[in-house]
């Protein structure tokens, strides 16, 4: 099969491999789309995976290919979404239910072979059947939304809060998205690139700040009538917006760490005064995961996308071949790049698959 | 083909596996001998951060080359090679400062990429280019040339510490690096060379190596006699070859003034702090220094000084196993049975 292969950090490589085997309890998917998530710029271009060579991707959605032994067959055609994670099952945190926490997990695209290849190979524990008349490219954004969704779940959202996201990319957008379905009254986002706000702006975010042209927390504090947002969403993950997030939240309200850090944070005092002195709640969240595993973050996801009350497919700017991967990453990881979510989609060559969702 | 496959703490098995696809820019070598390092038998015992199992292990490697990957020049179907452990990246501050060893990915052969513990090894593209891997001189045996790596790590540590004409140097630890470094300090043109190890026995294996003095601590204070063979002038050089903490507090009394102690073996996680006598480095103006690894062109001199006979790895590989008693070959090196344990797959 036609595979992206990570041969070393900096290399990734189109080539064949072969199609991988699925064994006791696990299936092989046919991959129709695979997202590429943030995290995967570094790791693919910088740090490397756990083993090389190794398939990235976990972001992904396909059709059931093919059932190893001791698996239902009547998931063979279906369409679905896999989760990416594998606990162990074992270790306190499994038996608690807090999957993202496990002390020894396996993930597809980090530490096994992941789904940037016309196949990846799944246990069947971590299928989820795609509803009828969703895309499977929506089923690839399943994973980042529940990302979102699970963040917002553990710090909190309240009937009427006023939210704002820093942050305009994918995870920020689908918290925004989330924020008004769980109940906000008003969601701003906040980023320095103007394409991003426009499309947040077209994807109906009520207030899109440009923090390059204006600080954004006296914007915060001007639309919240000098309060500041109920919730602060943190989804960027450097420094300035680490500490930003701290100064646009009103008294007793709460603030969520969800982008993963680049960079040391020195919190000014008066900043850090604010924490004790409004009463802060500060929340940091992981991965996407719940029990019953994967989690209803994931199967919320699939009802909201079903429903249609969740546009994730908006959020997809671009869609590649296979064979077109390592230029991509490049292109992506250019300062001021506009992609926003971009799609893998291995069979590009057949279309007529991806559109309808009409199979079975 | 057959691999001994890291599965987890104390779990390693012998399995059938597909045999590495040769790729653009890569090599496959069939191993004929891949020696035991002690990173392994830590590894399979406690695990590390850069290993991430199933994996297979295995980093002093020699063997043939069976496939030549597209654009990869200098290498045939034939060529007898000996590949080294630590993979440069190439593009950090510190691989393009020539310090390959202390590049920022620490990327390695049995790390994050299969090693030699195995019918079959792919050396990645990286590594081709990196240059991590050489032909071996002439008629060179292959457990021989295997030991490269590990004398390539003690050229790098006697790089550090200038080890050179008429120095009086001290080498603490009689394994196969401090045998190694006993060779190579005389080969660097050493005047002196004390050899210091606890156990008589391992002591008496060093003899053939030619040292000056033999101390064994067991029977004797090594500072005194170190200040007795010389003069009460001290080591110009003290190399640690062994992770004793102990060890390294000592190399401090037996230095010289102006000499420099090189922490050469990392201590085991338990015993990582030790106790500076830091008047005396004040005084005596010591230099403390730490060395690790090598660099790919460490590698390439180290194989030019087994095959020119100026270091004698043959001796040094006292027990060898086949692929299939991978467990005993770990399981000899755990307990220090002899000096270093090959594995032919």
């Amino acid at each position: 099969m036609k595979a992206a292969v990570l041969e070393a950090p900096g290399r990734l490589v189109v080539r064949e491999v072969a199609t991988p085997e699925p064994g006791p309890g696990d299936v092989l998917i046919q991959v129709v789309a695979a997202g590429i998530c943030g995290s995967d710029v570094p790791r693919v271009l910088v740090t490397g995976t756990y083993r090389h060579p190794l398939i990235p991707g976990h972001e992904f959605a396909g059709l059931v290919a093919a059932v190893g032994p001791r698996v239902d067959a009547t998931w063979l055609g279906r369409r679905v979404v896999a989760a990416p994670l594998i606990p162990c099952g074992r270790c306190p945190q499994c038996v608690g239910g807090h999957y993202s926490l496990c002390d020894d997990y396996d993930y597809l695209g980090s530490r096994r072979d992941g789904a940037f290849a016309e196949f990846v190979v799944a246990p069947a524990a971590n299928l989820l059947p795609i509803p009828d008349g969703v895309p499977e490219e929506a089923g690839a954004l399943c994973e980042p939304a529940s990302v979102a969704l699970h963040g917002l779940w553990q710090v909190g959202v309240e009937s009427g809060d006023r939210v704002v996201v820093l942050g305009a990319g994918p995870i920020g957008l689908l918290a925004t998205m989330w924020a008004r379905i769980l109940g906000g009254s008003w969601v701003g986002v906040v980023d320095v690139v103007p394409a991003k706000l426009a499309l947040a702006s077209r994807l109906g975010v009520d207030a899109c700040l440009n923090a390059a042209e204006r600080d954004p927390a006296e914007a915060v504090a001007e639309a919240t009538g000098g309060d500041g947002a109920d919730l602060v969403v943190e989804a960027v993950g450097v420094p300035a917006t680490q500490e930003q997030a701290l100064r646009m939240v009103r008294k007793r309200g709460r603030v969520l760490y969800l982008g993963n850090p680049h960079g040391t944070l020195a919190v000014p005092e008066a900043t850090f005064a604010r924490i004790l002195r409004r009463e802060l709640t500060i929340k940091g969240s992981w991965n996407s995961f719940s029990a019953p595993f994967p989690g209803r973050e994931w199967t919320t996801t699939l009802e909201a996308l079903a429903d249609g009350r969740l546009n994730a497919l908006g959020l997809v700017t671009d869609r590649f071949a296979l064979q077109e991967a390592p230029d991509v990453f490049q292109a992506i990881a250019q300062r001021g790049s506009t992609h926003l979510k971009v799609l893998l989609i291995p069979g590009q060559h057949q279309a007529h698959c991806a559109r309808t969702g009409a199979r079975s | 083909m057959k691999a001994a496959i890291f599965r987890g703490l104390g779990e390693m098995t012998v399995a059938d596996v597909p045999e590495p696809d040769v790729v653009e820019g890569s090599l496959i070598v069939r191993v004929n001998t891949c020696a035991v390092c002690g990173s392994d038998v830590r590894i399979f015992r406690r695990g590390n951060p850069r290993v991430r199992p199933p994996q297979i292990l295995g980093h002093e490697i020699a063997g043939v080359v069976v496939a030549v990957g597209r654009g990869v020049a200098g290498f045939g179907e034939g060529d007898r090679v000996a590949v080294s452990a630590d993979i440069p990246c190439g593009r950090c501050e510190w691989c393009r400062r020539g310090l390959q060893n202390n590049c920022v990915q620490e990327l390695a052969m049995g790390y994050q990429f299969a090693g030699g513990f195995a019918e079959y090894v792919l050396v990645p593209a990286l590594a081709v280019e990196q240059e991590v891997i050489h032909h071996i001189p002439g008629d060179l045996g292959f457990d021989e040339a295997a030991l490269a790596e590990p004398l390539g790590c003690c050229v790098n540590g006697q790089d550090i510490s200038k080890v050179g004409g008429g120095d009086c140097v001290v080498v603490i630890g009689a394994g196969p690096a401090g045998c190694m470094h006993v060779q190579l300090a005389k080969a660097r043109g050493a005047a002196k060379v004390i050899l210091i190890q606890r156990s008589p026995a391992r002591l008496e294996f060093a003899r053939r190596f030619g040292a000056d003095a033999y101390v064994s601590t067991y029977h004797e204070d090594p500072v005194q006699r170190v200040l007795a063979e010389t003069g009460g002038h001290g080591a110009d050089i003290v190399i640690v070859a062994t992770p004793s903490a102990e060890a390294q507090e000592q190399a401090i009394q037996m230095a010289a003034k102006r000499g420099r102690v090189n922490f050469f073996g990392g201590l085991p996680p338990a015993s990582k702090a030790i106790s500076l006598a830091s008047n005396v480095v004040h005084y005596k103006e010591l230099s403390i220094q730490g060395s690790h690894g090598s660099t790919p062109r460490q590698h390439g001199i180290a194989l030019q000084l087994i095959a020119h006979g100026v270091v004698d790895t043959k001796s040094l590989v006292t027990h060898a196993f086949p692929l299939g008693e991978v467990g005993e070959a770990f399981a000899a090196a755990e307990r220090g049975a002899g000096m270093k344990v090959a594995v032919h797959p």
